[in-house]
């Protein structure tokens, strides 16, 4: 049950025996911008450097090792049209203890030391740690390039994408880093500290009231966040985009992006789910046996859903002369699908293996968190095993034909390899 | 069944050895929806030497067999084991290593038919010329992609400098060249001796109702198939320099990447073995290096701060059957500068600002409630408790074992490891630099 601290201000407990471990996690959410997203990536870099009580990366990592290993994580990520500035941890429950100590007590003290006391120097971040952080952040961005399966992913979503917030990566853009100064992020610090919608999260075996005293070490002024629709849609396209790199590399990346008409938890969600499985996104798809397993031409071939922007996205590693026959046997696989080619028992599988990866996923309380976070934002989001598989198992074949149907492909991006001459 | 367990943590593991020689080992969890079960045999891409069962002389197969037959063991006559556990929605998946071969599933149904699917394929080889042969190409690729990873290359270069000799330097998955001779012979006379059920275990964990339940249905698949008498296995493995003499000290690569790397390696030149002391050495090494290069050492600060290191900096001593070694290095604008001075945080550890009692005593702290945080992961436990270093020792001692550990213990494993001839050193420069 969520609970309104103050205005603009949740908490939500989730009480649970089945780890051994308690489960914090405080979320700032924002409408996302394309500058924002860079700034508030730094951002979670800078606040997570030092502090007014932590000079610096050891005495954070001696705090969180006197806290029997705590796991901690600050990072800015991006949901849909929604920018979410996250800051979790993951605490031993202390009844596992030799030694007991009040570990979720100290575990909120530590970020709140973070969050509210940050290492300024005249009313800005401390110089020298903002221009390290934004040294290696951008470090960070350039070393994208070296990594050959991501940067085609990008290259891909810059390509389909006609909006620049949802062009930018998650930890944002070079050019808008470089142009960031340490007024303009104590700016972005404080909005976010005092506008954002703040979500707080525990799961775990939590005592309520303790919860609560606990958390009110972190004084929240009330806030009046209005945010937008968590979706994201951008109008069809009638061309398809297509873009090619050249690089010295053994494989090329063949990656395409397909936009669908469903949203998460929305109208056809579960036939969506159900058909993207059947094309790509197990290792019984279409894509994986018939591209990878039968022909034999390529070494990975699988589809992803993001049913918060619309969109499926197929990527394959292939050897760079056969891009033409792989493109051809992508769409060959849509195509069977929405003629009904397919065979009855793959397509019963596929809805076994979702219901499978559904359940798993309950045994992670990371996923936990998540889960209660997005129906915050999609009140329909399912959390209840047997509902969920009520649902998938009704999915019918005319619906899953129908869906493949509404795949549009917009965008081809190939990343071909040169010959290197290497030995 | 044997049992071993930990009242205060509430986790109790099942061990039992059947009739033809398979460990199986049984953790149930509860409030799990998900049984992860993983069938191991002792045998990776480093035991290409070995004598044939009835055999009695050595035969050498192609670099990278191990993994391949991982690959073929799939493919069947009459069906494909992936597809048989995606009947019931199970996942599968295996990996190879230096010295093992796992398969595994997880499921949250059925979990007997998917335990026999997982047997079956794994015991009933089935190989063509044809089926064989498709492999390649799919090998091939995979070979090739992680040929585009500089971080790859940089270790197996590192791998490479410290073993001139031993398989480990070789990539797990072979060469285009070396799995281009692979046949079906091959593949059947790999599975004959390395996977006899005495060299083999199967370890489940996760939403287990009954263990004694889930054992009987694993006693009943093996009583119903023919096994030959479990035999020794023999292997053999190329002589290297006992003091380290053969050791490569420097090699550097020009890549297409946008930072330099530089990595050190430092080779164990003591084998430990795998039972409680290579564990012993193991957890001492991973303290050691947690204390020098851990999140609070102020010397990796200090990098940190010059600029000579970034967040992709990081370690991992490797121990498995007959090798031993540390790695650590990353991403750098200096990659001369960044090994020169790792390599005196080693060869100086006692002059290190960290090698303290205060700071083993947090490190410590942090490795036991990390070890606790571990018992929440189905695929942690049953990943490291069904390593052969826990054939004798169970999982709950290793808090006990971690506990013991003194400032006295780990100055005798950097004394003992830290010597300037069993170093190595990498750098990875981009092209432009050339």
């Amino acid at each position: 049950m969520n609970q309104k601290i103050t205005d603009g201000v949740y908490l939500n407990i989730l009480q649970t025996q089945q780890f051994k471990t308690i489960r914090l996690s405080i979320q700032f959410i924002a409408p996302a911008t394309k500058v924002g997203l860079t700034k508030r990536s730094l951002l979670a870099s800078v606040l997570s450097a030092s502090s007014q009580d932590y000079r610096d990366q050891v005495a954070i990592a001696n705090e969180l090792q006197a806290m029997y290993g705590a796991g901690f994580n600050m990072n800015a990520y991006r949901q849909g049209q929604l920018a979410i500035f996250n800051v979790s941890m993951r605490i031993v429950s202390p009844q596992y203890l030799r030694d007991p100590q009040d570990l979720q007590q100290q575990a909120i003290a530590f970020i709140g030391r973070l969050l509210f006391k940050p290492d300024l120097v005249a009313q800005q971040f401390n110089p020298v740690v903002f221009e390290r952080e934004k040294e290696n952040m951008a470090r960070y961005i350039a070393s994208i390039a070296d990594d050959k399966q991501t940067m085609a992913s990008l290259a891909l979503r810059d390509l389909y994408f006609t909006d620049e917030t949802q062009q930018t990566p998650n930890f944002g853009d070079a050019t808008d880093l470089a142009a960031v100064t340490a007024t303009d992020l104590y700016e972005t610090y404080q909005a976010m500290l005092n506008n954002d919608r703040v979500q707080m999260t525990l799961v775990g075996n939590i005592d309520e009231d303790k919860a609560h005293a606990d958390l009110a070490q972190l004084t929240f002024v009330p806030r009046d966040s209005q945010l937008p629709a968590i979706f994201y849609q951008q109008p069809l396209s009638a061309t398809v985009r297509e873009a090619t790199d050249e690089q010295p590399v053994q494989q090329g990346k063949l990656n395409l992006a397909y936009q669908i008409p469903t949203y998460f938890y929305q109208q056809n969600y579960y036939a969506m789910l159900v058909t993207n499985a059947l094309f790509g996104g197990t290792p019984l798809s279409l894509l994986f046996t018939n591209v990878r397993e039968k022909a034999s031409l390529a070494y990975y071939a699988s589809s992803g859903l993001d049913p918060f922007r619309g969109v499926i996205t197929v990527q394959t590693g292939i050897e760079s002369q056969q891009k033409d026959r792989v493109l051809a046997i992508i769409e060959e696989q849509r195509q069977a699908i929405i003629e009904g080619q397919f065979e009855q028992a793959v397509f019963e599988q596929t809805k076994l293996a979702l219901i499978n990866q559904f359940k798993s996923s309950l045994d992670s309380a990371a996923y936990l968190g998540q889960q209660q976070l997005n129906q915050l934002f999609v009140p329909e989001t399912e959390i209840d095993a047997d509902q969920f598989t009520n649902q998938v198992l009704a999915v019918t074949k005319q619906a899953v034909q129908e869906q493949a149907a509404n795949m549009r492909l917009q965008a081809i991006y190939f990343l071909k390899g040169v010959d290197t001459n290497e030995a | 069944m044997k049992l071993r367990q930990n009242p205060r943590l509430g986790e109790t593991l099942y061990e039992e050895t059947l009739d033809n020689g398979l460990t199986v080992k049984l953790y149930p969890k509860s409030g799990y929806h998900k049984t992860y079960a993983i069938l191991t045999t002792n045998y990776g891409s480093i035991d290409n030497t070995f004598m044939p069962i009835g055999e009695n002389e050595y035969v050498t197969l192609p670099d990278g067999i191990a993994h391949f037959l991982e690959h073929k063991l799939f493919e069947k006559a009459e069906y494909d084991a992936f597809e048989k556990f995606g009947i019931y929605g199970a996942s599968a998946n295996a990996f190879t290593s230096f010295t093992r071969t796992s398969y595994l599933f997880s499921t949250t149904s059925h979990l007997q038919a998917n335990l026999e699917i997982l047997l079956d394929f794994v015991q009933e080889p089935y190989f063509t010329p044809a089926t064989v042969n498709k492999e390649k190409g799919i090998i091939g690729q995979e070979i090739q992609m992680y040929n585009d990873e500089p971080d790859w290359r940089l270790f197996y270069t590192v791998v490479g400098n410290l073993y001139p000799q031993h398989p480990v330097r070789i990539d797990i998955a072979g060469t285009v060249d070396s799995i281009a001779k692979i046949t079906a012979d091959d593949l059947y006379q790999a599975q004959k001796t390395f996977y006899q059920p005495s060299n083999m275990s199967l370890f489940i964990v996760g939403q287990i109702d009954d263990p004694q339940e889930v054992l009987d249905w694993v006693s009943a698949n093996q009583a119903a198939k023919q096994f030959d008498q479990p035999q020794p296995i023999v292997r053999s493995l190329p002589a290297e320099a006992e003091d380290g003499s053969d050791i490569i000290p420097y090699r550097s690569m020009t890549m297409p990447v946008v930072r330099s790397k530089s990595m050190v390696g430092v080779k164990g030149l003591t084998d430990f073995g795998t039972g409680e002391a290579g564990l012993v050495a193991k957890l001492k090494m991973n303290l050691l290096l947690e204390v020098l290069f851990g999140d609070s050492s102020t010397q990796v600060q200090r990098l940190y701060e010059q600029g000579l290191l970034d967040d992709s900096f990081g370690y991992e001593y490797a121990i498995q059957r007959s090798f031993n070694f540390v790695t650590l290095g990353g991403d750098t604008d200096d990659p001369k500068g960044l090994s020169d001075q790792l390599i005196a945080i080693l060869e100086h550890y006692q002059d290190s600002p960290d090698f303290t009692e205060a700071n083993l005593a947090l490190v410590k702290k942090a490795a036991l409630g990390e070890y606790l945080q571990a018992f929440n992961s189905l695929e942690a436990i049953a990943n490291q408790y069904s390593d052969e270093f826990f054939n004798e020792v169970s999982p709950f001692d290793v808090l006990g074992l971690i506990e013991q550990v003194t400032l006295a213990d780990l100055a005798q494993v950097a004394a003992d490891f830290f010597k300037i001839e069993a170093m190595t050193v990498c750098h990875i420069l981009p092209e432009e630099q050339a």
